[in-house]
């Protein structure tokens, strides 16, 4: 008997086997990695495995505890998931690509030092940027493009990170760093919340995503934000930065999902806006944060592989993924329609659905930390949430207006894997108790109190009000002014919160929020960072490349091509080289 | 000095090289035209003798010729690694040179001659049986680049390349003679006695040790002395770049170390900002370069000069780890360009010459294998993990930070990943758009072969890289 697998070597060597089976073997094949995988998982106990010395340092591929084995099990069974919906997927390049992306994210999880993290890190960069180009078009073959660059980049700040870490410490292991303050310790932070989606560092995952194959999207709407995450808590815990940065991270991701038409550039805000929770919790450090955080990406990535296979399914029947272009397709995808729903309705955190029982956590965190603003703002996005996620995607796709499309139901592999994620869903969302038994620290907390309930579905609620009187006034162009209007909205919303908990202390704080002195300045600061991003970030990035691009078109130019100027260079080297020498002594 | 059988004994697989080309270049006379591939594989069966002999001698290592030859795990190493080179550049040769319609006999004998040169340089004790081998080793090359005698290009190419050639061979044997006027020898293990003894340096004594760096930084294409490189690599036949790029380089890397790691080691202090300079230069004008490049072959040749830069950085760690890691990365660099060239060379078929870069557009959809070959070979060469290139750049890099040179350490490692752009632009070609032609590859079963090496040693150096790294700590010179 083995005594440990490595769940992500699988998935890698798993990959090279692909193309040597055809047709039903493969399917098969390809569902039966993932399956063993899980397995794997359920089977494995604490320890440390598979380590060894190289270049006189410690390797470890294998360091198991609590919080690895729980992030694993998400990994494994939405590989599995995932697998299932793309099972009709004739071409193998993607299979692969997918196999050894999602393999290199378990490699990330049970990694035990840089090195291995640092290994692990670029196959996922590179595996995943496949999934964009392998759409084919121009369009996501330049996004690829670009997200691969934008990793690379963030791969070389981790990189400088790591070997000014290791000269500090002498240390390659990874673990909680010291915060110091040294450059050391913001080169990793920086890597590592690239991959978060971080704003300012956030402009690559609304770009990339949109573009990726319809199956490609999914698997990445899962793995590298969520590693991302793994890593902060490994490394980042109580980290005050992070609060904030996860609270206006949040904010900022549900502004902009409000102003999209492009479905999956919706849905690819709204990971940024969910994963600021989880980047919150990070930053909170508590051990009830940190559960919240962990559970929070575990049922994230079966809600949100959900809502992108719901929206993939409609661009794979129809090739549109415009709202504006859609319409009336619950006519001929209701089966779609109803899935897509209830992983709406999961990431609104709506009573009884997987989100309720984790984001609740983390707000509740945030409350016993004593922190009102950051739990009231969080509380603030999951309306925003509810609101473009589960009210505008479903009203403007499958019903509204008739596009007249005639779409089908797509293939029933891509049914099965969506039920199976909205199955996990509700079963979560019902009886959170197996989840809460594998997050890494004990768990005191009861998700369904009468306080929980009725305050979210309150919220809900009058956001739900506020779409549908918002909908009559606004029909023609529904999404141009959404912006103030939608402030409003939101102050009644808030005052169903508030009502219910001390009026008298939040009284002045509310009125500030409805005058806008908080919000308005908040969105103000948002579209900034949207223009740094857009032009300074993604500026330099690409300004860079020119600039090396045109130096070296000068350089190119000595290259003349004859003779007597190559002898002369030569020459003139060695009497430079002389010159210098010469002052220097 | 004294004659004795021990000298011929090492010097066995050198004599066995030489006296083989000979006998090759009488048994062709006797050849009718058709036969005239036996050459081919007689030539083959050389390097796999002068190997069994070399590996039979290794063990104690022996100093011979009046100090002036020596065997030990060092030189065996790279005589190994010159071994396959030229075994590789020969099997991918076969069927290009038909194609190429320059079928000699000749073309393979040079070839046995630049190799004996070669190991005379790797076993080269001495300042002048160094000068000899390199010497031995550039007059064949210098043919072989102008081969194609009807192509205009190989004409300039063989011609710029003798010409300087000539002209750093002048520097490096004045160098030379002002270090044997300045110490009595030119014995390296004398030299570096007597370096050391001295208090003062004089600087003759580095005035000299810049002109040793020009002639050898010359022979690796090290900037500024690099301009013959993309002339040379462009002109040569493809299969006379790889093995020019891949052998002649690691024996001036052999040479370069033993000279200035051993030598002139007790001067170190006096050449470390010189390499450091040189190597920087090398790799940013290397790796820049290249992003502009339309030809695949000039691509290649500044990506080479950017690998000599990277391989230059392992002198300033210096040390074992220093010495180890150049060594490391010269065996990888053989596999990953071996391979990628041996590539290269199976596009050149009827019509399509299969230099330019965008020749090779939507490859992936039509020759998947080939394809993913070049995948592997590129991803190598741009250093991305798990392949061997990572190893090799990985070693290096922890040698320097090891001894302090964090600066060079980043300014490699942003070098790497400028280039790492160009590798990645052609494997977007092959795999992301349609092919604008049909693809007729020149595939052979020697081609196969050779590319299945080539492509076995990128993995397997890429995945357990320990038992490489361990290898190549235990034949350090000391």
């Amino acid at each position: 008997m083995i005594e440990w697998f490595h769940p992500g070597i699988l998935f890698i060597f798993g990959a090279i086997l692909i193309p040597f089976f055809k047709g039903k073997a493969r399917q098969i094949y390809i569902i039966l990695i993932p399956a063993l995988a899980i397995f794997a998982v359920a089977s494995m106990s604490d320890g440390q495995y598979w380590s060894f010395t190289l270049l006189g340092r410690e390797i470890i591929l294998g360091k198991v505890d609590k919080l690895s084995i729980c992030f694993a099990y998400v990994f494994t069974i939405m590989a599995f998931i995932g697998m299932v919906y793309a099972l009709h997927i004739e071409k193998i390049g993607e299979h692969i690509a997918a196999y050894l992306y999602v393999g290199s994210s378990l490699g990330v999880v049970f990694a035990g030092d840089y090195f291995t993290i640092f290994i692990f890190w670029e196959i996922m960069a590179f595996a995943s940027a496949y999934l964009v180009f392998a759409r084919g078009e121009k369009k996501s073959i330049d996004a690829g493009f670009r997200y691969l660059m934008i990793h690379i980049a963030g791969g070389l700040f981790l990189l400088g990170g790591i070997i000014l870490h290791y000269m500090d410490t002498g240390s390659l292991l990874f673990g909680p760093i010291e915060k110091d303050g040294s450059l050391a310790f913001y080169l990793i932070l920086i890597g590592f919340i690239l991959n978060a989606a971080v704003p300012p560092l956030n402009a690559w995952l609304p770009d990339a995503y949109p573009e990726a194959t319809v199956t490609g999207a999914v698997f990445m709407s899962a793995y590298t934000t969520k590693t991302a995450i793994y890593v902060l808590i490994r490394a980042f815990p109580d980290t005050e930065l992070l609060v904030w940065m996860g609270t206006f991270m949040a904010l900022y991701g549900v502004f902009y999902a409000t102003l999209q038409d492009n479905m999956r550039r919706l849905l690819a805000y709204h990971i940024i806006s969910q994963v600021g929770y989880m980047v919150a919790g990070v930053g909170l450090g508590t051990h009830l944060a940190l559960n919240g955080s962990v559970s929070h990406a575990f049922t994230h990535i079966i809600y949100k592989g959900l809502l992108f296979m719901g929206a993939g399914s409609v661009v794979y029947m129809t090739g549109k993924q415009r709202l504006s272009e859609l319409g009336g397709l619950h006519k001929t995808m209701p089966i779609t329609m109803v899935l897509y729903v209830i992983a709406g309705l999961s990431i609104s955190a709506f009573p009884l659905f997987s989100g309720f029982v984790s984001k609740s956590m983390i707000v509740a965190a945030a409350n016993h930390d004593h922190r009102a603003i950051i739990s009231l703002l969080l509380v603030l996005v999951s309306a925003g949430t509810f609101l473009s996620t589960t009210l505008k995607i479903p009203y403007y796709a499958f019903y509204g207006k008739d596009s007249g499309i005639k779409a089908k139901e797509p293939p029933i592999n891509m049914l099965i894997g969506m039920g199976i994620a909205a199955f996990l869903c509700i079963a979560i969302g019902i009886f959170p108790g197996p989840l809460y038994s594998i997050l890494p620290y004990p768990v005191d907390f009861e998700p369904y109190t009468g306080d929980h309930v009725t305050g979210s579905l309150g919220i809900l609620m009058f956001t739900a009000l506020g779409f549908f009187l918002f909908l009559k006034k606004l029909k023609p162009e529904p999404y141009m002014t959404i912006d103030t209007d939608w402030f409003y909205r939101k102050g009644t919303g808030i005052f169903m919160r508030i009502a219910k908990g001390p009026i008298v202390i939040y009284e002045n704080f509310v009125s500030n929020l409805s005058n806008t002195a908080v919000l308005n300045p908040l969105y103000v600061l948002a579209d900034i960072c949207h223009k740094i991003d857009k032009h300074i970030v993604d500026g330099a990035v690409n300004g860079i490349a020119n600039l090396i691009l045109y130096i070296g078109g000068i350089v190119r130019k000595a290259q003349t091509g004859l003779l007597p100027h190559y002898a002369a260079g030569i020459v003139l080297g060695i009497l430079i080289i002389i010159t210098v020498y010469t002052m220097i002594m | 000095m004294k004659f004795d059988m021990i000298n011929i004994y090492a010097s066995l697989p050198e004599i066995i090289v030489i006296v083989s080309a000979c006998a090759l270049l009488i048994i062709d006379l006797f050849l009718k035209k058709e036969q005239k591939r036996l050459v081919a594989y007689l030539s083959l069966a050389v390097v796999i003798i002068a190997a069994g002999e070399t590996w039979r001698i290794a063990g104690n290592p022996l100093l011979v010729f009046d100090k002036m030859f020596i065997v030990d795990n060092y030189a065996i190493f790279f005589k190994m690694l010159f071994y396959l080179a030229t075994f590789l550049a020969i099997l991918l040769s076969i069927n290009y040179i038909k194609i190429e319609e320059i079928e000699h006999s000749e073309y393979y004998i040079l070839m046995l001659f630049a190799l004996s040169g070669m190991m005379l340089m790797a076993s080269g004790a001495d300042l002048l049986t160094i000068y000899l081998g390199l010497e031995l080793m550039a007059l064949p090359i210098y043919m072989l680049v102008g081969f194609m005698k009807k192509d205009i290009k190989s004409n300039e190419a063989s011609m710029k390349y003798i010409v300087l050639g000539a002209l750093s061979s002048g520097i490096l044997l004045y160098g030379i003679s002002l270090i044997y006027g300045l110490t009595g020898t030119t014995q390296l293990s004398e030299l570096a006695a007597v370096l050391k003894k001295q208090t003062d340096i004089d600087s003759a004594v580095i005035l000299s040790t810049i002109f040793l760096v020009a002639g050898f930084g010359f022979k690796v294409a090290a900037v500024p002395f690099h301009m013959w490189a993309p002339d040379a690599y462009e002109g040569a036949p493809t299969s006379i770049t790889a093995f020019m790029s891949v052998g002649s380089k690691a024996a001036a890397f052999a040479v370069f170390l033993r000279v200035l790691l051993d030598a002139l080691s007790p001067v170190s202090l006096n050449w470390i900002a010189l390499i450091s300079a040189i190597s920087v230069v090398t790799m940013i004008l290397g790796s820049v370069v290249a992003l502009v490049q339309t030809n695949i072959k000039r691509m290649l040749a500044y990506s080479s000069i950017g690998h000599a830069g990277y391989a230059l950085l392992g002198f300033v760690a210096g040390g074992s780890d220093g010495i180890a890691s150049v060594m490391l990365y010269m065996l990888i660099y053989a596999f990953m360009n071996m391979g990628i060239f041996g590539a290269i060379i199976i596009m050149r078929k009827g019509g399509i010459v299969g230099d330019n870069i965008e020749d090779y557009t939507g490859l992936a959809k039509v020759h998947r294998g080939i394809a993913l070959l070049m995948l592997i070979f590129l991803f190598s060469l741009a250093g991305i993990p798990p392949t061997a290139g990572f190893v090799g750049k990985f070693y290096i890099f922890m040698a320097l930070i090891h001894k302090g040179f964090i600066a060079l350490a980043v300014i490699a490692a942003l070098t790497a990943a400028i280039s790492a752009y160009f590798y990645i632009r052609i494997i977007m070609l092959m795999y992301m758009k349609e092919p604008l032609h049909k693809f007729d590859l020149a595939q052979t079963p020697a081609t196969r072969i050779a590319l299945a090496i080539a492509a076995a040693g990128t993995i397997i150096i890429g995945i357990l890289p320990a038992w490489f790294i361990e290898l190549v700590q235990k034949a350090v010179f000391s």
